[in-house]
């Protein structure tokens, strides 16, 4: 079952979708389904013994192109609507043990270029108001399936985090005239102190007002509403710092770093968006090596974060770990600037 | 460099038996294989999300 249902109280639609339950959960490496298949072994969701990147309509989405009518009456003050949309698994690599941090420059940048790709085909379709771009990394941010994926989530209407986000990037362009990433990516690189690592044209840093320890923004320096804008320059420099970053990441508690991954840009609703900035969100769940940052009552109940560290102090922690600089993973990935 | 004179993916679009789609993306580093070969309509084992 799977249907939209509105929450009349926070003015958001709730996906309910109870097929999800019966999803694999943690198969043996031998029983992987993202693995290409092998001659005579068990048939895995990629039906090739070979692949680079694929993409795949999910098989438990929480929404479809062509999906049932719901199987609950709306109420009078809740209405409910089929569960419409796209849900799609990328496969990043065919290496079951490999990670977006190890994988080589090349796989990365062609990688956004499959990111891309899909936000533009996606958003073409006219059912399509949000192409939503996303990876859960870690089984403490609840994976069911080790091998290296991302998701994307195609919705039919704009989510409600980006649509507060676009909301106050309206009003500061229409009191300013300049937009509201812009002159906060201005104020971060100016102070400084939060400052992660910095590429020619993408910056990873804390955010003043971080909510999660270590939660980390990558962005363009210059304004791109969406992935539609990239250059092939912007791909390359996008692989190297968000490589690096997550090098840092894994090199901070000496063990694979958990974190949820987003790309938060441009609505395809057929509007104009002249505010949104283009920019990756990290939610890491971790607030030292070995204690998890929960959402409990005060963030769970209220929406309010509580923060038990300093953006400052974690960006000097990272800063110090991993590669020094966006050109020491260009070094350490053997590849001449020029051409990587 | 501009894009034009960068080598392009390739994109294979294929039909899962379930009906579902699934698409190789193919770049310079490899191969890119024929469409269509048989094992395309073998069924999977559950899957992702």
């Amino acid at each position: 079952m799977s249907e939209l249902r509105w929450h009349p109280f926070l003015r958001e639609w709730v996906i309910t979708a109870t097929h999800r339950q019966d999803r694999t959960f943690l198969p043996p490496e031998d029983f992987c389904p993202l693995c290409p298949s092998t001659p005579g072994g068990f048939p895995t969701e990629v039906p090739r013994d070979a692949y680079d990147i694929v993409v795949f309509e999910n098989k438990f989405p929480s929404l479809k192109e062509a999906p049932l009518p719901p199987a609950v009456a709306r109420t009078s003050l809740c209405p409910v609507l089929p569960a419409e949309g796209i849900c799609e698994v990328v496969l990043y690599s065919p290496h079951h043990g490999d990670s977006l941090a190890a994988m080589p420059l090349a796989r990365i940048r062609n990688l956004a270029r499959v990111w891309r790709d899909r936000y533009v085909e996606l958003g073409a379709n006219p059912l399509v108001k949000y192409v939503f771009i996303f990876e859960n990394r870690g089984e403490a941010v609840g994976v069911t399936l080790h091998h290296p994926h991302g998701q994307i989530y195609a919705f039919p209407f704009i989510p409600p985090i980006v649509e507060r986000e676009l909301a106050a990037s309206r009003d500061h362009h229409r009191r300013t005239g300049r937009c509201l990433f812009c002159d906060s990516l201005a104020e971060e690189r100016s102070d400084g102190r939060r400052i992660v690592l910095e590429g020619e044209r993408f910056v990873a840093y804390l955010p003043f007002f971080a909510r999660y320890p270590y939660e980390t923004y990558l962005a363009p320096k210059a304004h791109l509403g969406s992935m539609a804008e990239w250059s092939p320059e912007d791909a390359d420099d996008l692989a190297a710092v968000l490589k690096g970053l997550l090098m840092k990441f894994d090199a901070l508690f000496a063990k694979p770093f958990p974190y949820v991954m987003v790309a938060h840009q441009a609505p395809t609703d057929g509007g104009e968006h002249p505010d949104c900035h283009l920019h990756f969100e990290f939610y890491p769940p971790l607030r030292s090596a070995n204690r998890q940052k929960f959402l409990a009552g005060c963030e769970a109940g209220a929406g309010t974060f509580i923060n038990d560290t300093l953006a400052e102090e974690c960006a000097a922690e990272l800063r110090r770990v991993g590669p020094a600089s966006v050109a020491a993973v260009i070094e350490e990935s053997g590849i001449d600037p020029e051409r990587r | 460099m501009a894009e034009a004179e960068r080598p392009e993916f390739v994109k294979e679009v294929v039909q899962l038996p379930d009906g579902r789609r699934l698409i190789y993306y193919w770049f310079a580093s490899s191969s890119p294989r024929p469409p269509g070969k048989p094992e395309d309509a073998r069924p999977s084992q559950p899957g992702s999300g």
